[in-house]
């Protein structure tokens, strides 16, 4: 049995020490948390942490480089481009965040059903999650936002809708492979509520790789929110994104190249940092799981 | 083609989260072209870690101590590189398990082409001939066919055929057979002990045999080594041990052969206790914890390799010249 | 083999034919009117209803996807919107600039990759084996369409050694080639990493089975060892997830695309949304799920073939 399991068993959580002196002994995945830190920090406090509202468009002084009154520079309409960035976190890990609790809710739920209910369910749903996944994500996606139009909500649902037939289907592996173990087996020879089974036995042995698995996925994304953005096709503006702020900048590139320099390193660094700890969280935790995809 | 082998004090121990294994300890062998040497102790002797030592196949945590003497040459002392040259080409393998032994991706001729890389004198299609001729000679019917088979196709038995084929391709002066009849059912390893004893008689290099069937080792070796707890404990001839065995424990060893029994037993005789912790192994006879003579001595002194004039080497107090 | 051939495509056919029926139904299910959203709120109702008209939306919707399919099986994917040429011409246009990307960037991404991950079994354990995984995971992690912006920034507006943007020249390799090389480099560099780490964990569980030590036994020197008894085994896992990947490069291919300028799918796509080209998205949406589905299938028979072991479950 993987030490999630254990863990969770001998009800000694999550947010304990073991863990946390696990992941902080790795000297790269303690930079990495720190740097989720910093991230979440300015997601949580933007408003008092930027110098300047995001939107506030001042044209005299557009394209302007980094000084002293614009650490980072403005962009093309002269909007403050370090506020920008760190309001944009806020947009990038609300959405991630969003989207991987929607996704992980579905896909708990959905994989519980097929794997503890009737049989001609379970094919029914995993006929569903393979369709899903045998779909190119992007492509999806796009189809999707055709319909529903751009914007944050949007964003969440196509995400969410592309990203849990993943976690479903490990979901129902597991859920299989408990099913017909013998404490299981026992329990229901006792007659003990289905319900009382799948809550107080199956649940929190599945959540540990499942929580794993969505701390990978955040990185994939923060990248799909930035990308979208950058066609045009994430967030509405003027709402800042990293990845429209990397569209301003590519407008500008041969003029003003520090746009998009530094539009670009927020989401290397936070790729980077949330990679990283995934890694981390997964070797000290089940390192029987799978690698990551690139973006 | 014919060196002598002459292992000398050899000792092996691995490092380990633990504590340090003493898997093998100052063990000393004797081998002459045309001889077959068996190897016999229970599981966690030391066997394979012996086997390893000779065949280069150690893990890189394992410390070595001692020489092994080949043809004049240390093995133990020899640059890694000159040491793999050796391996394939003047000492072969054939090794325990025939089910997991080949490459299951890879065709049989394919893989043996592949072994006798030493030979950059031969082109593939004479190198595939000489397997063809080989296969023919282990008793493998339509060999052409065969080549081109993967392991899986073939039977435990022809595996095997297979593994003994590809060791003597190298035309080894060293052959080590690692229980090569273990794996095999009864008719099966009857079959091979057929086959290695008629190789036997045609070869000129030195076998080393490892099995823990006293059977297949009376009737193939010429010196037998016991092995217990990483040491040998008793070595000789093979119809001294078999016929007057010195050790207790190889008596005891003796004793427990079903073979041997001319009756049907209640129960089958056992040694009582298990081999010792090779981690922190006793100060005196590794043997003592269970042997039926033991006396004071034992327990504080190890005892030392005394021969005898029947050309025994005993490792026992209790054993007077 | 031919049964488990013909189950798997058939498979692949349901899926097919679920997604887009799926997909179909969620566009007219979903409240909001297409052509509406499509030509703002000031669109006169003449235009409005030649709209929908045009995209066959006055249908009731089941009669719509029996439409679809079977003009799609005839090869008629509908007519853009916009300009009324046939959608399956645009694709045809630009399907062979994504597919040349897509390739191109995962050839690039073997060819590199598994010798990387070789040579960290082979050093496994020491320094070169760290700094390899460490920098694979680091590839891993960063947007390829960053990559595109940094190296268009680096390698085109900076230095000007490659051109920026476009696919090249009609009939010019030479011009295509070079205007491949930025947006292949961005796709690939993760999948280097990807390949690397994929090839390095199932060899080392390779590495531990006896029929190494056979091959060491016999001073096999420790290249070969690695490179093909234990490669042979260790690519077969590899090249499904390379395959089930390519779905993953061709959504890496429509941001690329965007920012190179090149005239492929990803482009076209993203157009189609902006302009709420029904037919387009959905033409496209579905050759590009066909693709994919078939280069699925198209893996799991190459594996039967690579593992004889496999080959042989399936032709008994």
């Amino acid at each position: 049995m993987s030490f999630v399991a254990e863990a969770v068993q001998t009800r000694r959580g999550w947010g304990h020490f073991p863990l946390l002196r696990a992941l902080a002994s790795n000297p790269v995945t303690l930079a990495a948390l720190v740097i989720v830190i910093v991230f979440l920090m300015m997601a949580a406090f933007a408003p008092w942490l930027a110098p300047y509202p995001p939107t506030k468009i001042d044209v005299l002084h557009k394209l302007q480089p980094p000084s002293a009154e614009h650490w980072f520079g403005t962009d093309h309409l002269g909007r403050d481009l370090l506020s920008r960035i760190i309001h944009g976190a806020r947009t990038a890990l609300t959405i991630a965040i969003g989207s991987v609790a929607v996704a992980g809710s579905v896909g708990l739920l959905l994989g519980l059903i097929a794997g503890y209910g009737p049989r001609w369910l379970d094919g029914v749903l995993v006929l569903v999650f393979d369709s899903l996944n045998s779909l190119p994500m992007i492509m999806f996606a796009l189809a999707i936002i055709t319909v529903l139009g751009t914007g944050t909500g949007t964003l969440i649902f196509v995400i969410a809708a592309t990203s849990f037939p993943s976690y479903a289907r490990l979901i129902r592996a597991q859920t299989l492979a408990l099913k017909n173990s013998d404490y299981i087996l026992a329990e229901r020879l006792m007659d003990a509520h289905p319900l009382r089974i799948l809550l107080v036995h199956l649940l929190p042995n599945v959540v540990g790789p499942l929580i794993i698995l969505l701390s990978m996925d955040i990185p994939v994304v923060i990248m799909v929110e930035a990308g979208l953005s950058f066609l045009g096709l994430g967030v509405r503006p003027p709402t800042p994104s990293w990845g429209s702020i990397l569209y301003d900048g590519y407008t500008s590139i041969r003029s003003a190249p520090f746009v998009v320099i530094f539009g670009g390193l927020p989401l290397v660094l936070a790729t980077l940092g949330f990679t990283f700890l995934g890694e981390g969280l997964r070797d000290s935790l089940d390192p029987r799981l799978k690698l990551r995809r690139p973006a | 083609m014919s060196a002598s082998l002459a292992v000398r004090d050899l000792s092996v121990r691995y490092q380990t989260p633990r504590g340090e294994v003493h898997a093998l300890r100052h063990v000393d062998l004797d081998a002459e072209p045309g001889q077959v040497i068996g190897i016999v102790g229970e599981s966690g002797c030391g066997k394979s870690t012996f086997v390893s030592a000779l065949a280069n196949l150690l893990p890189p945590n394992a410390m070595v101590e001692g020489a092994i003497g080949y043809g004049g040459t240390d093995l133990v002392g020899l640059d890694p590189c000159r040491r793999r040259m050796l391996q394939g080409n003047e000492i072969a393998l054939v090794s325990q398990d025939p089910m997991t032994a080949f490459n299951p991706v890879l065709t049989v001729g394919d893989q043996l082409v592949d072994f006798q890389h030493h030979r950059s004198d031969l082109g593939r299609a004479e190198k595939r001939r000489r397997i063809a001729a080989m296969l023919e000679r282990v008793g493998i019917s339509d060999p052409e066919r065969r080549m081109n088979s993967y392991p899986h196709e073939l039977s435990g038995g022809m595996r095997q055929r297979v593994a003994i084929a590809a060791a003597l391709l190298t035309d080894p002066g060293l052959l080590i057979a690692d229980e090569p009849t273990t794996a095999l059912d009864v008719t099966m390893e009857a079959q091979i002990v057929h086959l290695l004893a008629e190789l036997r008689r045609e070869y000129n290099g030195i076998i080393v045999l490892v099995s823990h069937h006293l059977g297949v080792i009376a009737e193939l070796c010429d010196r037998v080594y016991v092995m217990y707890g990483g040491e040998v404990l008793e070595a000789g001839d093979v119809e001294e041990i078999f016929d007057r065995p010195r050790h207790p424990y190889t008596r005891a060893l003796l004793a427990c052969d079903p073979a041997r029994f001319d009756e049907r037993l209640e129960r089958l005789p056992t040694i009582p206790g298990a081999p010792p912790n090779l981690i922190d192994p006793p100060p005196g006879c590794s043997f003592a914890a269970r042997c039926s003579r033991v006396f004071a001595p034992c327990h504080t002194t190890h005892p030392a390799a005394k021969v005898l004039p029947t050309g025994h080497v005993a490792r026992c107090h209790a054993v007077v010249l | 083999m031919l049964t488990y051939a013909v189950k798997r495509i058939g498979l692949g056919v349901l899926i097919l034919t679920f997604v887009m029926v799926a997909m179909y139904a969620a566009v007219f299910l979903i409240p909001g009117d297409p052509a509406t959203v499509a030509l703002g709120p000031r669109a006169t109702p003449e235009l409005k209803r030649m709209l929908i008209e045009r995209m066959g939306l006055d249908q009731p919707v089941w009669r719509q996807i029996i439409e679809f399919f079977r003009n799609a099986l005839t090869g008629n994917l509908g007519y853009d919107v916009w300009s009324n040429r046939p959608v399956s011409a645009l694709i045809m246009e630009a399907l062979p600039k994504t597919l040349a990307l897509g390739i191109a960037a995962l050839a690039t991404a073997l060819i590199i990759g598994v010798p990387i991950g070789c040579l960290s079994v082979i050093r496994r354990g020491t320094v070169v084996d760290t700094a390899i995984g460490m920098l694979s995971v680091g590839v891993i992690a960063v947007p390829s369409f960053v990559v595109a912006i940094y190296s268009l920034l680096i390698f085109a507006v900076t230095f000007r050694w490659l051109p920026a943007i476009g696919a090249g020249e009609a009939g010019d390799i030479g011009s295509q080639v070079r205007a491949l090389i930025l947006p292949v480099m961005a796709i690939a560099l993760g999948w280097i990493g990807y390949i690397a780490r994929m090839v390095r964990a199932s060899m080392m569980e390779v590495m531990g089975e006896p029929h190494i030590r056979t091959a060491r036994s016999f001073g096999l020197p420790e290249w070969k060892i690695v490179g093909k008894y234990a490669l042979r085994i260790a690519i077969i896992p590899t090249i499904s997830l390379v395959a089930v990947g390519l779905g993953g490069i061709l959504s890496s291919a429509v941001f690329v695309e965007a920012v190179f300028a090149r005239p492929g799918i990803g482009k076209l796509i993203t157009d189609a949304v902006n302009t709420r080209n029904y037919p387009v998205v959905m033409g496209t949406v579905l050759v590009m799920t066909a693709i994919y589905v078939t280069i699925t299938i198209a893996a799991d028979l190459l594996i039967a073939r690579l593992d004889p072991r496999v080959r042989d479950v399936f032709r008994g």
